[in-house]
């Protein structure tokens, strides 16, 4: 197979005896030429190192073909003018026509005809005729459920010159947001806790504030007041619930420490549409421990349309790991971070009425404790099963 | 024209590649893409068998359809239906 850069730049083929074709590759690998053998054994070899392989050929018997490739076919039509430029126009009007929106075919539309969404397409922007380069897909599919209500997700696909437009319309019946629940339930304590505070909405409750609870006990049971007719219901309200909760670290003196030692480069590749193009790959012994960082770097048009090509480099980063010891200094203030860091996460969900806390060294490192009374919500439903 | 890059990225400039003996082996559309550095000369070619010289032994891969090419710093790439792969200590 030809490398890009061979055909694009140009390249020959070199034939040789059979038995030589070995001798030839083994003095090329020594002169760094860059070549490879082709299905009918002949040495396809870059122009621009074709000098060089001639002077290494010196005394094999070898053939020599015309330069091949898009440069090599541009040199031989070079006094044929008119193909030339014909086939660059031929070339330029493909592309043009290519890169228009010939067609939009709209799927998944039940309630909606394909013509309001076509409307509503070209109310955001998007028609038939329009060039794919300049069309930003995300933009027209914003706009579009900003026009189009009855729409809740839409996306825009290209195969070729035509736009496969998928909908999803909204289903009002699904919208369940304020149905009242169905079925019957009692509102059951979620843990041990001492009752702060109980506002019932629906249900009679059974705690009052001051009352020590464990998990499962009923806070509002699942019954109508008599004096509203009584019967079953969905129990509903707020009870407030007051506990204590124990949060410790420990963090140990000695640890490992983990520095970059190498930053490698080690691929390069340059993506055309859905094609990629490798220019450079580091072949190498992996080093265990090491972070493979991709970048891609994307090039747009007045800071607006994304141009379809952009250059991938990827770089190897090599660790090493070296042991360290925290001072008592950073030892308290790593292991208050980590305690600050695990109470905000307990606190996320409640209100915090009381905090102590105190710290030890230990034989390992340091251990830091908090004893925290807090406040939260504790009811949760618990269906009532009818037999 | 803008782009939009790391800063971090400095300019493309290949490492140095140490010649150490390599070989590298991934699925490829027609068989298998075999890439071998450390290659100091070809020793045997066809289209069924290929001999590979390192600094230090042989290697010999044999199959069908079988394809060589050359790049720098003696990295070789052999692309086709790779069947066997031996190696031998000694260039003799």
């Amino acid at each position: 197979m030809v490398r890009i850069d061979a055909i694009i730049f140009g390249y020959r083929k070199i034939s040789v005896s059979p038995d030589m074709i070995s001798v030839v590759s083994s003095r090329f690998i020594r002169a760094g030429i860059i070549s490879s053998i082709d299905g009918d054994g002949k040495i396809i070899v870059r122009e621009r190192d074709i000098k060089k392989a001639r002077e290494i050929l010196s005394g094999i018997s070898f053939e020599e073909s015309k330069m091949l490739g898009l440069l090599g076919a541009i040199k031989r039509l070079k006094h044929k003018k008119a193909i030339l430029i014909s086939s660059l126009i031929g070339a330029i009007i493909v592309f043009l026509a290519s890169s228009l929106v010939w067609d939009i075919r709209i799927d998944g539309n039940d309630s909606l005809t394909d013509a309001q969404i076509t409307e509503a397409l070209s109310e955001s922007n998007f028609s038939v005729g329009d060039v794919w380069l300049l069309c930003d897909r995300s933009r027209i599919e914003s706009d579009f459920l900003r026009n189009l209500s009855e729409i809740s997700w839409i996306n825009i696909n290209k195969r070729g010159t035509v736009a496969y437009v998928s909908v999803m319309e909204k289903n009002s019946q699904n919208d369940t947001e304020n149905e009242h629940p169905e079925g019957y339930a009692n509102l059951v304590a979620s843990c041990d806790c001492i009752i702060e505070e109980i506002t019932v909405i629906s249900g009679t409750p059974q705690v009052k504030a001051g009352d020590v609870v464990k998990k499962g006990d009923v806070l509002i049971l699942g019954l109508k007041p008599i004096e509203s007719g009584g019967g079953l219901c969905y129990a509903e309200g707020r009870v407030i619930g007051r506990m204590s909760e124990e949060v410790s670290v420990e963090v140990e003196r000695e640890h490992e420490v983990r520095r970059v030692e190498r930053k490698k480069l080690s691929e390069i590749n340059i993506n055309f549409f859905n094609f990629s193009i490798n220019i450079f790959k580091l072949y190498g012994n992996s080093v265990n421990g090491c972070d493979i960082i991709k970048n891609i770097k994307v090039f747009s048009l007045f800071g607006e349309k994304r141009l379809p090509f952009s250059i991938s480099t990827s770089y190897v980063l090599e660790y090493d790991s070296t042991p360290e010891s925290y001072d008592d200094t950073q030892i308290v203030k790593i292991a208050s971070e980590r305690l600050s860091v695990k109470m905000l996460s307990l606190l996320s969900d409640a209100d915090l009425v009381k905090i102590k806390t105190d710290g030890r060294y230990t034989d390992k490192g340091y251990q830091m404790r908090s004893q925290i009374l807090l406040t939260r919500e504790v009811a949760e439903a618990s269906p009532i099963v009818l037999n | 024209m803008t782009d939009k890059s790391s800063p971090n990225i400095k300019e493309l400039r290949a490492p140095a590649i140490i010649n150490k003996f390599h070989l590298d082996a991934e699925r490829s559309a027609f068989g298998m893409t075999l890439t071998v550095c450390g290659v100091i000369g070809v020793r045997d070619f066809s289209r069924e068998s290929i001999e590979i010289l390192t600094h230090t032994g042989k290697v010999f891969i044999s199959g069908r359809r079988l394809s060589l090419s050359i790049y720098e710093n003696g990295a070789v790439e052999i692309k086709g239906r790779v069947e066997d792969v031996r190696f031998g200590y000694g260039k003799n």
